[in-house]
């Protein structure tokens, strides 16, 4: 997901982390499908944060670079 | 008397409406063994226990675990749980409600932040919610209590009602242990070693429940408009608390003002306490006539129970700035800020609070090392944290920097306070140091998903913000007030007593005072060398000799076990200065004579071994107390104290060579 910018929308298409962190994602809503908002891209503080089913939270790049996302065009 | 449970998913508001039905009349525990809170309360004659927040049955920490087995023991009671749902976040909280209706146990649903949904302009349709789920579900603020007489009547005339069940089926073996129980065997052994056949389970179960919900709730919820106005001024508020200069400026100033708040807006009250117990004390001395009593009422229990009052300020303080940072939204913002550098050390930016609290006082420091999820790293973190330099250490610091750099130096830079700011980043330095060596020996599974949710920014809830100062106080004066005036009991045996006999000792005074009627050493003073503590020190001299210090300082080590700034009190009484004042004490330092040598006692390397050694070791029972506590084991907090010990052995050991 981190080829998307802040502000931007989209949809997880696979998850390639242990089984485990992917299992407690599923419990935030994440996983493959999802529609997620990112609004903060990993810069200085080295977390992005996104939002998902109104909620947000802040993920480390290391993780979320394993999360891959297409950008979702709303019409 | 039925139990009803409050169960939710972190961020709920399920505290906050646990605190508005119960206020005051709750009890605040651990879970045996774990330091996992347990709460619960009373309202209208129904106990409430307020259950720590959960993601999913399918559970991931040690809150989730106590979580689980709690909502599997009232399903199988058939108590009724009450259960709390984000209004913001009704999708994911659903989810949660379907897996726990699936236990069959009566419930109501709980639709919180009503005032919310309201300005966004979204509404639910309760009553057609209510008949897709079987169960009542009522919308409430948890804040203000608007709606609470909804669910006051639920409780009341026991409204709970047996939910329809989500995806019961795929799990529905009746075996003896009963369905309940076959099913959350079934699902914590799957759930003990995921592969991609357990994962597709798990995953199958999630989509499923998303289904139902997502059908249910395009049934009951319109959404006139997709922009949520309070997340959207959330964000455009983060633009500025989470950029990459204004953040980081704005979060220095936040912790340098709850620090300094800490520090000084506790000082009068510390200072009333102080003085109150010492007239308490003196009132004591004069009024009982049986002298040992007096001696043991004024300067065993009322100095022990000082001891563990005197804390209250700090920790009320700190505790009240925390929640409201914590109810604000705020807090999770400032671990956001700070988890980058704090990765290098094995630590995260949920550390942040506790490590910075420790420059005021270890003690709420330690406490507020439960807001850390990971137990690793709070175990780190609670390791840690009092190598900070905490208020006590200031009084031992300034005295010795001031024997060590004989006159203030002129200009803009002053050799004391260099100095001091040295054993500030001394103590920093060490911290780090210790929290990533510490993690390096506990850390198992590196690859854990690090996730930290932040919540809108909202006014805090002050009753929330009040009573989470309260149980914390409560809990420590308890707890760890027990311990700390156990150990106050048997310094003061310590120092009071003698194996000599109260004769024996007048008699080798006298003679003393005759052969040296020069040396100006009160009775007190020289009766000190002849009580336990005069021993105590005596016997651990050869010990503490190779750091440079004689038995006197000894004596003041082993009574500043108590607490740190005792150091300098001792010192007063051994060289009989009758004042706990600096400056007479600074002079007294200066001339003392080391009688084997012939050198000052105090000279460099002694000043310096002995900076150190309380830089580093755990000169502080409260401190002690406090993690044993939180730790739930005396081990630790053994291992902790040697630790430390060591640490400052060698350390003033080498420095003692050296200079």
């Amino acid at each position: 997901m981190l080829n998307l910018k802040a502000g931007e929308k989209g949809i997880i298409t696979s998850v390639r982390l242990n089984y485990e962190a992917q299992k407690k994602l599923l419990t935030y809503g994440i996983g493959k499908g999802a529609l997620i908002d990112i609004l903060y891209s990993p810069g200085f503080s080295g977390l992005c944060k996104i939002t998902i089913n109104g909620k947000t939270i802040s993920l480390r790049k290391s993780d979320a670079s394993k999360i891959d996302a297409v950008k979702y065009n709303q019409k | 008397m039925s139990a009803i449970g409050l169960v939710g998913k972190p961020n709920s508001g399920k505290t906050s409406l646990f605190n508005l039905l119960t206020g005051l009349n709750q009890k605040v525990g651990n879970y045996s063994g774990v330091t996992v809170e347990k709460k619960h309360g009373f309202y209208k004659n129904n106990k409430i226990v307020d259950l720590p927040g959960l993601n999913s049955l399918w559970i991931d920490t040690q809150d989730e675990q106590i979580s689980q087995e709690a909502i599997l023991d009232f399903a199988n009671n058939n108590d009724p749980i009450i259960f709390v749902a984000n209004g913001n976040q009704l999708n994911g909280s659903l989810v949660l409600f379907s897996e726990i209706a699936d236990l069959q146990t009566p419930m109501c649903l709980v639709i919180n932040y009503k005032d919310e949904l309201e300005k966004n302009n979204i509404s639910i349709n309760t009553d057609q919610l209510s008949n897709q789920l079987n169960c009542k579900v009522v919308m409430i603020n948890s804040v203000n209590g608007d709606g609470l007489e909804l669910l006051s009547a639920i409780i009341s005339e026991k409204q709970f009602k047996i939910p329809n069940t989500f995806y019961r089926s795929k799990y529905d073996n009746l075996t003896d242990e009963g369905i309940n129980n076959s099913y959350i065997k079934k699902l914590n052994e799957l759930n003990k070693n995921i592969d991609e056949e357990v994962f597709n389970i798990i995953n199958e179960d999630f989509a499923q429940r998303q289904l139902l919900v997502n059908n249910i709730l395009n049934k009951v919820v319109t959404t006139p408009n997709p922009k949520n106005e309070l997340v959207e001024r959330t964000n455009k508020i983060d633009r500025y608390l989470l950029h990459p200069i204004w953040g980081i400026f704005i979060f220095l100033l936040t912790m340098l003002l709850v620090f300094q708040s800490v520090f000084s807006f506790s000082s009068i009250p510390m200072d009333l306490i102080d003085n109150g117990f010492a007239s308490l004390a003196s009132w004591s001395m004069e009024n009982i006539t049986i002298p040992w009593l007096a001696d043991l009422v004024a300067n065993g229990i009322i100095a022990g129970l000082g001891g563990v009052l005197i804390f209250i300020p700090q920790i009320v303080i700190l505790f009240v700035l925390l929640g409201i940072l914590e109810h604000s939204g705020y807090l999770s913002r400032i671990s956001h800020l700070s988890d980058r550098f704090l990765q290098k050390f094995g630590l995260s930016g949920k550390s942040i609070i506790p490590l910075m609290s420790s420059w005021a006082c270890a003690i709420p420091a330690i406490m507020s090392a439960r807001m850390i999820e990971d137990p690793k790293e709070r175990m780190a973190v609670i390791f840690a944290a009092p190598l900070m330099t905490c208020s006590a250490r200031l009084p031992v610091y300034t005295i010795l920097i001031a024997v060590l750099v004989p006159a203030e130096g002129s200009g803009f830079f002053n050799m004391r306070g260099i100095l001091l700011l040295l054993f500030y980043l001394i103590g920093v330095i060490a911290t780090l140091a210790v929290s990533w060596f510490i993690n390096k020996r506990i850390t198992v599974n590196s690859e854990s998903l690090w996730t930290l949710e932040m919540p809108i920014y909202r006014m805090p809830n002050w009753r929330n913000v009040w009573l989470n100062a309260y149980s914390k106080t409560k809990s420590f004066v308890v707890e760890a007030g027990k311990i700390i005036f156990l150990i106050s009991i048997v310094l003061w045996v310590l120092a009071s007593f003698s194996p000599k006999s109260d004769a024996f000792i007048d008699q080798q005074f006298e003679s003393f005072s005759q052969a040296e009627p020069s040396t100006n050493i009160s009775r007190d003073a020289f009766a000190l060398e002849y009580s336990y503590a005069g021993y105590l020190g005596k016997f651990i001299e050869p010990a503490i000799q190779p750091l440079g210090y004689d038995w006197k300082i000894g004596i003041a080590l082993i009574t500043s076990f108590a607490a740190r700034e005792v150091f300098v009190g001792t010192l007063s009484t051994i060289y009989s200065v009758g004042s706990e004042d600096e400056q007479p004490i600074i002079d007294r330092l200066r001339t003392e004579v080391n009688m084997q040598t012939g050198e000052l006692r105090y000279n460099r390397a002694t000043s310096i071994s002995l900076l150190l050694f309380y830089a580093f070791a755990l000169q502080c029972m409260s401190t002690i107390a406090i993690v044993k506590k939180e730790s739930a084991s005396w081990k630790y907090a053994a291992f902790q104290f040697v630790f430390f010990l060591a640490l400052a052995y060698i350390f003033a050991f080498a420095s003692y060579r050296i200079f």
